[in-house]
Parts: C-alpha cells; sequence; structure tokens
C-alpha cells in the first residue's frame, strides 16, 4: 500500500512545468486532492479489517493477530476465483469467495483454539494469535508459492480511471471509497438495529452478565469471529486491483490495523473509521506535501509516513488513554494463574544450583566445535535476551510486545559505536546505554497503560523504531544493516567468544535474578499483586513498573550489543515483530514460574528454530504449531507445568498422610 | 411437602487456594422467599455466583428442578429458568434502558408457571422504566438502576429469582419499593433467594432466613446436615 501510494504521488507530481506560479499552485493542489484520495481509498480497507478486529476485540477480549493474515488470504483467493473463472463474473465472485473462505478460516480458528484461552492472561493469546500467523504463511506459500501475484483490474467502467484537475485516478479507488463508507453504514446498523448486533454491544461492554442473561457467548463469539473474518478476506478482495498479493501482506497490515483499533479506540467501530480516514489522509499527506515542495525538507516528509501513523498513535494516547471513542475497559476476570503462580521471591538454594549450572556450562568449549560454538552463543544471548522479557512479564506484571526494540537497539547501538572506532568495551557499553534511553523513553509512555493497550503500545514503539533503522540508509545502511562489526582480535575465537558472550549474559541473568530477592523486587511484586494497597502504604507503583521496565529493556540491549559481535552485521531484523514475539516464545515455553524457565525455555527455543530451520523449508508453520502446542497444552510453560505437578504431588501426599479422602 | 425448586448440598467454593464457602446445604421451596444473610464477606455473594455458574472452582452439588447444574455454562443456567441479579446491577450503561430490558429477553423455559414477561407487564411493574426507556442506562440513578437490572432479570422469565443485595446503597424509600416489588413477585408466583445485610428489608420479605458466617451456614433448616457442616470446616 505504501508503495503504491508512493509512486502513484510521483506519477502525479511528474510533468510539471516550471512556468506561471498560479499553474504550479494548481498543480500542487490537484496533487494533495489526489493524494487525499488515494488516502482515502486505502483507508476504506483499513477501516474493514480494523472494523473486524474491533467487532471481534470487543466481545472476545482477543487482539487477533492473525486478522491481517485472514487480508492476505483474501487478495490470494479473489485473485485464485478471479484467474479460474474470466470476465467480470471472476472478478465479484473472487470477492464473495475471498470473505466467505476468510469466515470459514476465522470460525475454524476460533472453535479449535481460541475457544480454549479465551480466560488466559493477553500475553498468552497475542502469542498463539501469532502461531496462527506463522501457520497461515506456510499455508500461503505451499498453496501460491513465494512470488507475488498480481491480480486482474476491476472489470468494465470500474477498472477505468476519471481526471481530477488534469490527473488521472483510478474509478477503482473511488469505488473502495463509497464502500467503505457503506460498510460503515451497514455495520451500525448492523450493531444499532438488530438484535444480534444488541448482545454483541451488551457483551462487548460485560460478557459474564450478558451469559448470566442466557445469552450463550460460544454462539455470539463465534459470530462475531466469522463476521470480523469475513470482512478481513473482502478487504482483501478488494485490494486485489490495487496491490499484488504478497506473503509480507500480513504484518505489513496488522502494524496498521493495530493502530487505527487503538487511536479509535477498542471495541469501537467508528472509531475505527475516524482512525482509518485519519491515519490514511496523514500518511498521504506525507507524501503529497514531500512531492509538492522541493528541497532536502520534502525526503524527510516522505519518508515520514511509517513513523507518522505511530506518532499519530502515540499523541492520541497519551491525551485519550482509551482512544478516540473507547471506553475504559471492564476487567475481564483473567486467569493469571495460567501463566505463573505468585509465590515468594526463589531462594538462595536455587541461585547456587544456577551458579552449578553455569560451571557446568563453562566447560562446554572444550568439546565443541565451531558450529556447535555459534550456537552455544545463540543460545547464552537468548537466555538474557528471555530473561530480561521475563522479568517484564514476571515480577514486573506487565506486557512487552516489542522487547525487540530494545535488543536490536542495543545491536545497532554497539555496531555504531564499533563502526566509529570505539573500542570493544565502550561499543557495548554504547549499546546498553542505548537501549537504557530507549527503555526509559517508551518506558514512561507505555507503563501507564494496562493490559491490551500497553502491549500494543510497545508493539508500535518497536515499529517505530523498527522503521526508522530500515529506512535511514545514512546511518543504519537501511534494509542492508551494518557488517564488519567484529570483537577484538583476543575474541576472535569462537570458543572464546562463547564464553566471554556466557559471562556477560550470565552475570545479566543472576543481576535480575538477584533484583528478585532485593526490596525493589519484593515492592515490585506488591504492585504487581495489589496495586491499590501497594500505593496506599505508600509504594510509587508508576515509578516501579517504569524502573522495572527500564532494567528490562537495557539488559535486552546487552543482550544485543553481545549479539551484534557474535555476528559480525546486523540488520533491521534484530529490532522486528518476530524477534520480540521469539522473546515471549522462549519465556512462555520454560515458564514464568521459575528462575530458570526463561534460559531452559530459550535454550530449547534456540536448539529448535535451528534445527527446524536445518530440517524444512516450512519452518514457519512447524514453530507455530509448537507454540500453539506450549499454550494450549503447558500455559505455564515446560519448566512451570513440571513444578506446579511436582507441587502437586507433594500436597497429595501431605494430605493422604493426615486425612484421608478429604479436600476438594 | 413439595420436593425443592433448587436443592444445594456441600457446596465448597474456592479462589486460587483461599476456600471461601464451606460444605453449604440448603433448599429453596417453590414460591418461598428465602433470605440469606450474613455480614460483609460472609459468602453471600459467592454463593449465589456459585449457583449461576460464574465461580470456575466449585465442588458439591447444586440441583435445580431436578436436574444437576452445576458446571453448567451460566447462559445454560439462565434458560433453564434461573435468574441472577447482580449486587453492582451490571447495567449496560451503554444500551439504553429499552436495549437493555431487550437484552434479557428470552422465552420462558417449557413448562414454566410464571405469566409471561412483556415490556408492557414490566412498565406496569416499574412506570418509571417506561419514562426512561431512550434513557442510556449509565445515566440512571442507583435506584433506578436497581429496578432496571431486575427488570432486566425478568425479561428473561425465570421462575428462580437469585437477588443479590437489593437494597445495598439505596434510600429507604426505594428499599421499600424494593420491598413491595419482591412481595409482588412471590405473589407472581417466582421464588426467591436474596442475600441482605439490611434486617428490616429482610423482615419485610422473608418467608425464612439462613445466616452465613465467614462460609458457614449458621442456622440450619435442616438439622441433620450440622454434622456435615462441622466437618468441612
Amino acid at each position: 500500500m505504501q508503495d503504491a501510494g508512493g509512486l502513484k504521488g510521483k506519477l502525479a507530481g511528474r510533468n510539471r512545468r516550471p512556468a506561471m506560479r498560479l499553474d504550479m499552485l494548481r498543480s500542487a493542489m490537484s496533487a494533495f486532492l489526489i493524494q487525499s484520495l488515494n488516502g482515502l481509498a486505502s483507508a476504506a480497507s483499513l477501516f474493514l479489517v480494523a472494523a473486524g478486529l474491533t467487532l471481534i476485540f470487543g466481545v472476545t477480549r482477543i487482539v487477533n493477530f492473525a486478522h491481517g493474515s485472514f487480508y492476505m488470504l483474501g487478495v490470494y483467493i479473489a485473485w485464485t476465483v478471479a484467474e479460474g473463472v474470466s470476465g467480470a463474473g471472476g472478478f465479484w465472485a473472487g470477492l464473495a469467495a475471498a470473505a466467505l473462505v476468510a469466515a470459514l478460516v476465522g470460525v475454524t480458528v476460533e472453535t479449535l483454539i481460541l475457544r480454549r484461552i479465551y480466560q488466559a492472561p493477553e500475553l498468552l493469546q497475542l502469542t498463539a494469535t501469532f502461531a496462527l500467523v506463522l501457520i497461515l504463511k506456510d499455508v500461503a506459500l505451499a498453496v501460491w508459492g513465494p512470488e507475488d501475484r498480481l491480480g486482474p483490474r476491476a472489470p468494465g467502467v470500474l477498472g477505468g480511471a476519471v481526471e481530477f484537475g488534469g490527473r488521472a485516478f483510478p474509478v477503482w479507488d473511488l469505488c473502495l471509497i463509497a464502500i467503505g463508507v457503506a460498510m460503515l453504514g451497514l455495520l451500525t446498523w448492523l450493531t444499532r438495529r438488530t438484535r444480534f448486533g444488541l448482545l454483541v454491544r451488551a457483551a462487548t461492554e460485560d460478557r459474564e452478565m450478558a451469559a448470566a442473561l442466557g445469552v450463550n457467548e460460544r454462539w455470539l463469539f463465534t459470530g462475531v469471529f466469522a463476521l470480523g473474518s469475513a470482512l478481513a478476506g473482502l478487504a482483501g478482495a478488494l485490494q486485489m486491483p490495487r496491490e499484488p498479493a504478497s506473503l509480507a501482506l500480513d504484518l505489513a497490515l496488522i502494524a496498521d490495523v493495530f493502530v487505527v483499533v487503538v487511536i479509535g479506540g477498542l471495541g469501537s467501530i467508528p472509531g475505527a473509521f475516524v482512525a482509518a480516514v485519519l491515519v490514511s489522509l496523514v500518511k498521504a499527506w506525507c507524501i503529497a506535501l514531500g512531492q509538492v515542495s522541493v528541497g532536502a525538507l520534502s525526503l524527510d516528509l516522505t519518508k515520514l509516513t511509517l513513523v507518522a501513523e505511530f506518532l499519530v498513535m502515540a499523541a492520541v494516547l497519551l491525551v485519550r488513554p482509551n482512544g478516540l471513542f473507547g471506553r475504559p475497559l471492564r476487567h475481564v476476570p483473567v486467569d493469571r494463574e495460567a501463566l505463573y503462580e505468585p509465590r515468594p521471591a526463589p531462594s538462595a538454594r536455587v541461585l547456587t544450583g544456577l551458579a552449578v549450572a553455569l560451571a557446568a556450562v563453562t566447560v562446554l568449549p572444550v568439546v565443541l566445535d565451531d558450529y556447535s560454538a555459534v550456537l552455544a552463543t545463540d543460545m547464552a544471548v537468548a537466555a538474557l535476551f528471555a530473561t530480561s522479557l521475563a522479568f517484564i512479564i514476571g515480577p514486573g506484571g506487565m506486557g512487552s510486545f516489542g522487547h525487540a526494540a530494545y535488543f536490536g537497539l542495543g545491536a545497532y547501538g554497539a555496531a555504531l559505536a564499533a563502526q566509529a572506532g570505539w573500542s570493544f568495551g565502550a561499543a557495548l557499553a554504547a549499546g546498553l546505554a542505548l537501549a537504557a534511553l530507549a527503555a526509559v523513553l517508551f518506558g514512561a509512555l507505555s507503563v501507564r497503560l494496562s493490559g491490551t493497550y500497553m502491549a500494543m503500545l510497545t508493539l508500535a514503539f518497536a515499529q517505530i523504531v523498527w522503521s526508522v533503522v530500515f529506512q535511514w540508509d545514512a546511518v543504519t545502511g537501511g534494509s542492508n544493516g551494518l557488517t564488519g562489526v567484529w570483537p577484538p582480535e583476543a575474541l576472535s575465537d569462537r570458543n572464546r567468544f562463547y564464553l566471554f558472550a556466557l559471562a556477560l549474559c550470565a552475570a545479566g541473568v543472576l543481576l535480575l535474578a538477584w533484583l528478585n530477592l532485593t526490596p525493589f523486587g519484593h515492592a515490585l511484586r506488591a504492585v504487581r499483586d495489589a496495586r491499590v494497597k501497594a500505593e496506599a502504604i505508600g509504594l510509587p507503583a508508576t515509578r516501579f513498573t517504569w524502573a522495572a521496565f527500564t532494567v528490562g529493556g537495557t539488559l535486552a540491549g546487552l543482550a544485543g550489543a553481545v549479539y551484534a559481535f557474535s555476528k559480525g552485521s546486523i540488520s533491521p531484523d534484530v529490532l522486528a515483530i518476530p524477534r520480540s514475539v521469539d522473546a515471549l516464545v522462549m519465556v512462555l515455553l520454560g515458564g514464568l514460574n521459575t528462575l530458570f524457565g526463561p534460559v531452559f525455555g530459550a535454550v530449547l527455543f534456540t536448539w529448535l528454530a535451528d534445527g527446524l530451520a536445518r530440517t524444512t523449508e516450512y519452518w514457519r508453520a512447524s514453530l507455530g504449531i509448537v507454540i500453539l502446542a506450549v499454550v494450549l497444552s503447558a500455559p505455564r510453560g515446560i519448566m512451570g507445568t513440571w513444578g506446579a505437578w511436582r507441587a502437586r504431588r507433594a500436597r497429595r501426599a501431605a494430605r493422604e498422610g493426615d486425612m484421608p479422602g478429604g479436600g476438594r | 411437602m413439595n420436593a425443592p425448586l433448587l436443592s444445594v448440598r456441600d457446596l465448597s467454593l474456592w479462589y486460587g487456594r483461599a476456600q471461601a464457602l464451606f460444605g453449604l446445604v440448603f433448599d429453596v421451596m417453590p414460591g418461598e422467599v428465602l433470605v440469606l444473610a450474613g455480614r460483609n464477606g460472609a459468602g453471600k455473594t459467592s454463593t449465589l455466583r456459585a449457583i449461576m455458574g460464574l465461580v470456575p472452582r466449585v465442588s458439591g452439588e447444586i440441583v435445580y428442578a431436578g436436574r444437576p447444574i452445576r458446571g453448567m455454562a451460566p447462559h445454560a443456567i439462565a434458560r433453564l429458568g434461573v435468574g441472577y441479579v447482580p449486587e453492582d446491577r451490571r447495567i449496560f450503561t451503554e444500551l439504553t434502558v429499552a436495549e437493555n430490558l431487550e437484552a434479557g429477553r428470552k422465552p420462558a423455559p417449557v413448562g414454566s408457571p410464571i405469566r409471561p414477561w412483556t415490556i408492557e407487564r414490566i412498565h406496569t411493574l416499574f412506570p418509571k422504566l417506561a419514562e426512561l426507556s431512550d434513557r442510556p442506562g449509565g445515566a440512571l440513578s442507583g435506584g433506578e438502576q436497581q429496578m432496571l437490572t431486575l427488570a432486566r432479570t425478568l425479561m428473561g422469565n425465570p421462575q428462580l429469582l437469585l437477588l443479590d443485595e437489593p437494597s445495598e446503597g439505596l434510600a429507604p424509600l426505594v428499599v421499600e419499593r424494593i420491598a413491595e416489588t419482591v412481595r409482588e413477585l412471590k405473589r407472581e408466583g417466582l421464588t426467591i433467594l436474596l442475600s441482605e445485610q439490611n434486617a428490616r428489608f429482610t423482615e419485610a420479605v422473608a418467608d425464612r432466613v439462613l445466616w452465613l458466617e465467614r462460609g458457614v451456614l449458621q442456622n440450619l433448616i435442616d438439622n441433620d446436615t450440622t454434622d456435615k457442616n462441622e466437618k468441612n470446616r
């Protein structure tokens, strides 16, 4: 969508004659108009997807990461039908088929998977739906292959163009604008004037009460999911004449949609509409102004498009924490214990165990070849990365969905410093400092928000950082990244570097573990478990959570800095969404319940990902299935589930000892 | 004596590892108003929520109209004819009064002896709600909300009404009005289990009173179950 807009902007801005001022002004005005219309056309699809996401969120309280994948499937399916059935019939049948298939996929996903995690903490839900993204991407890869698929134009007159002030504008884009407005009308009618809509609104506000009044949640949820998925599929199909079907559509769109939904207010359809228009126009204007004005500044504006929407979102959330049209969310009972069991800080015995384990892995280099040394280094880095996130989620009780930002900033900070000729130690420190700075800044804004909003804002911040790094060619090397980041001679041996990485990362992990035992750790858990009470006894809750977020972000930066030197080169991938999710999966895999959990999860995940990437083309789907299996069957992670099983056995044994047949 | 409409046996309930109810045993007979009295935190709300299927960790037996309902989904329990009016009213604030009533509407279960409720009958019972029809639920006063939440549940044609502290936070005059309504519903043939702290309100409506203290029933009608309660302490 981005590129298409930029291209049109360029086309619209061409043919400019350096003639009269009035001419130039008129030309600028029509370019502006065209860009605005173009923005509105983009807004239509964005609105449809966002409306589906927001409807689903309102009722089920699940932020469906896979919603962008339904959109992607929509484009592919419309393309397939349009290719198979010739003429206008194929085009229209494609639209219908896309909506229908997306609805079917949505219902299948809802009944088989999501239904089981409605009570789960939001990070678990987000991770599960991200697993679906991975699986659906590989399904698309298997069915349609890796090439982009460009669909036919809209049939007949709709495929033509009209003139605005001497510039051509596609009729189909005008149709999209009309369809967007019509869908707003239709959805408003559905929610305001039908019994289904009434029950959706009732359940959005208080789903437990709706159930107590006899509303069958299951049917309502499935119905809403079908509707929301169909909207996403339709939106994709409507985009077919504008952009080719590609495997990258899902994540590219979902970030935009998250932003729209958050700006509009979670659960609000008019909000989604206003926000979609706002975001699309801001982006379009950035392009228009960048094209019209001449000079160095214009470049900055067109490049601002990726960041602009996130800036709008941050600004809106600062003024209205629930979005433009959103209301404070009624607390939905969440089974926190699904994730971890609140319990006292780990004992010194556990720390001793950790030290012994450390000593054991230190002797590894003796038996390791180069490949294994690299893998072991990756594991050490991952362990610190995961533990730093676990600190934010566990004792901090917060959810970060953009942890890769701090990891990546650590990597880029270190790499840039190294390229500037700083010494090894100073470069590591620079990475650490950059990550810390970002964590302080972003943390200040996001720790005020709760649950879903915080998860989405941290994700948005990570996206901002990613797009800045991705576009700032002059400094960050853009999509190519930075190369030639090597440690000093003394550490150039793989085994030696492994020992060094292990020492630094272990120190980081131990520091986090130790923080749990300090008064700071105790206060943090108090704030997490009973915020109001903690504040009542004088603990500054926000300052503690902010500090915890900063600590977590900083140590992720350390992991990133070590990572940069271990690889020798880095690319924007180090701070993209999938890496944030990797960290979450490591944490969930190991479990938050134990100190070792995230470390164990990181080691297992790194080993698994390495193995999968080497053995199957469909490693994404395989990983997705592993994630789903963990979320559905052992949400406390492997270590947590094992611990809970042991505790249950111990309790049962104790009970059988003194009281036969008692209890639950 | 008739068979009880609701029969609770050995009902225990946990929040996490903390036990909140200890082996409750009681019956609610058809057509009676049974008051569950007790202080704050005694377990009154928990008992009603457990019957409604809103608490996950519950043990024991709950039998409604001859059917075991423990473990059933709340909406299924509601559809059998159990109506729940929560303590904090939980009006849908974004919905109008008329829409709130519509959200609660559902047909009576087959064979229900209760005359079906219609909007007209609701408006006769609560004339005030007719005037407020288009007002958002969030814009009502506490007393009006209490009427609306009760009316909304009645629209679902329940046979057994679970009323959680209907007098809480209301002016004495409104409390009297609510008591009058409860007596009227009893005349309509509804069976009512309500929790209450207000002694005067209790006196005005109760056929029988159970006293709940720290999750244990203190004053039992069925003598043979006393031992059980002691044992589970």
